[in-house]
């Protein structure tokens, strides 16, 4: 599957869902009504302990019951088959609740809980997948390099050796 | 008058592995302390946990409604005497705990003990091993539980799952005909961060044995794996490891294992 098809797959996965796709850098929403974000995006400024320059994220708030699963359906969609993998959630040190999910010992994703600010109401959540990994997984490649991009071009191609 | 075996089970999302042992020894210290003040007898009392779960399992409570309604008062109890080092809250009534909590199992027999919790009313549905993908399991009486999760791929048992642990370990050594070194904290930090340990063997770039062994030993445990050393304990370029759940695609794990540690070897070489 291509680099841009995983894209795709995870936009439609998460607009069946409910949620809104929005382009990135999306600015002035609110802060209060009930929102289900989702969207491909550079890195941000920040390290988040993934690799690679490009990061899928959802924001559900509130967050179902299900989100967990509703994450690992979103991977096998992107051809990921759970049971040919190792997925290992590890609880982020320091930052509870929170987990860093290893796809086969190597950083997939960040997956956050965000709790109400004051007093007892349903938690958000908010996940972060490394595109670069997931893709490499998918498309079984070594080098982020290798990645097919879209029919024409790799991902080599694209960042002419900038790759993380 | 025969009894029946009473179980709850604290299905949640991943625990902190550091965290499951003392919690089942919690659990055990509070259900001891609630069940003598109700007078409820019981043959035994034993809790387990895995990543996923913390389990009571008291054997031989006098079958009728006395003990049932018992259990429905200490079962809630139990889950609000629990304490932990870090908690979060994720539904409206504001329990806290490590982890969403996403199923409460209680059963006394085959009846079950009905209480409300966390957000939720307690049923006589689980959850098997999450690498199948979902599978929702009932269960008829709390005696079939711990089968029925083995056959899900879940080895709720602490000591079992050491033991199964410890016997791939040896296994393995004996068919790469070197010692795997099953150092006794990495177990412990593996016991709880697999339901159902499946072992993975592979092997690092020659060049890492150019550092200090003890250095190599601790890059290698700080990722949860173990080094493999020869008759007189020099390491060699292999380690063993664990996954959870199933043995398909041995490869991309170990390819990928191999990856995350001479990712980290090699800033540890630089």
């Amino acid at each position: 599957m291509d680099f841009q098809d995983i894209i795709f797959k995870l936009d439609r996965f998460w607009a069946r869902q409910g949620c809104a796709l929005l382009p990135p850098g999306a600015a002035g929403l609110s802060g209060a009504v009930p929102l289900c974000l989702a969207g491909a995006a550079a890195r941000g400024p920040r390290p988040d302990g993934l690799p690679g320059l490009y990061r899928y994220r959802v924001l559900l708030r509130p967050a179902p019951a299900d989100v967990r699963r509703l994450f690992l359906t979103s991977l096998k969609e992107t051809g990921i088959d759970r049971s040919e993998h190792d997925l290992r959630w590890l609880s982020a040190e320091g930052a509870l609740p929170g987990w860093q999910v290893l796809l086969d010992g190597l950083p997939l994703a960040a997956f956050r809980y965000l709790e109400p600010r004051v007093g007892p109401g349903p938690a958000g959540a908010e996940i972060e997948i490394s595109l670069e990994r997931l893709a490499l997984a998918s498309q079984r490649k070594k080098s982020a390099a290798d990645l097919v991009w879209s029919a024409r071009l790799t991902y080599g191609a694209l960042h002419s050796g900038e790759v993380s | 008058m025969t009894g029946r075996d009473a179980l709850l089970e604290i299905f949640s999302e991943t625990l902190p592995a550091a965290g499951v042992r003392p919690a089942a020894e919690q659990l055990k210290r509070l259900a001891g302390e609630e069940f003598a003040r109700r007078g409820l007898a019981t043959v035994s009392l034993e809790t387990y946990g895995t990543c996923r779960r913390l389990v009571l399992y008291a054997a031989g409570l006098p079958c009728g409604a006395p003990s049932n309604k018992a259990l429905a008062e200490i079962f809630p109890v139990l889950l609000g005497r629990l304490e932990f080092a870090r908690t979060m809250s994720w539904e409206a009534s504001g329990f806290r705990f490590p982890a969403p909590v996403r199923g409460l199992l209680a059963l006394h027999g085959e009846r079950l003990v009905s209480f409300s919790a966390a957000g939720l009313k307690s049923g006589r549905v689980t959850e098997g091993q999450e690498s199948l993908g979902p599978k929702r399991l009932s269960l008829p009486a709390a005696e079939k539980y711990f089968k029925t999760l083995e056959h899900a791929s879940v080895l709720v048992k602490d000591d079992e799952r050491l033991a199964a642990m410890r016997s791939a370990l040896d296994s393995a050594s004996r068919r790469m005909k070197l010692g795997v070194e099953a150092h006794e904290e990495t177990l412990r930090e593996n016991l709880y961060s697999a339901e159902y340990p499946i072992p993975v063997v592979s092997g690092f770039a020659q060049e890492f044995l150019a550092l200090p062994p003890e250095r190599l030993r601790s890059a290698l445990r700080s990722l949860l794996f173990f080094p493999v050393s020869d008759d007189d304990g020099r390491l060699q370029p292999y380690f063993a490891a664990f996954r959870d759940g199933v043995s398909k695609g041995q490869r991309n794990v170990e390819d990928g294992y191999r990856a995350a540690l001479e990712s980290r070897l090699r800033s540890l070489l630089s």
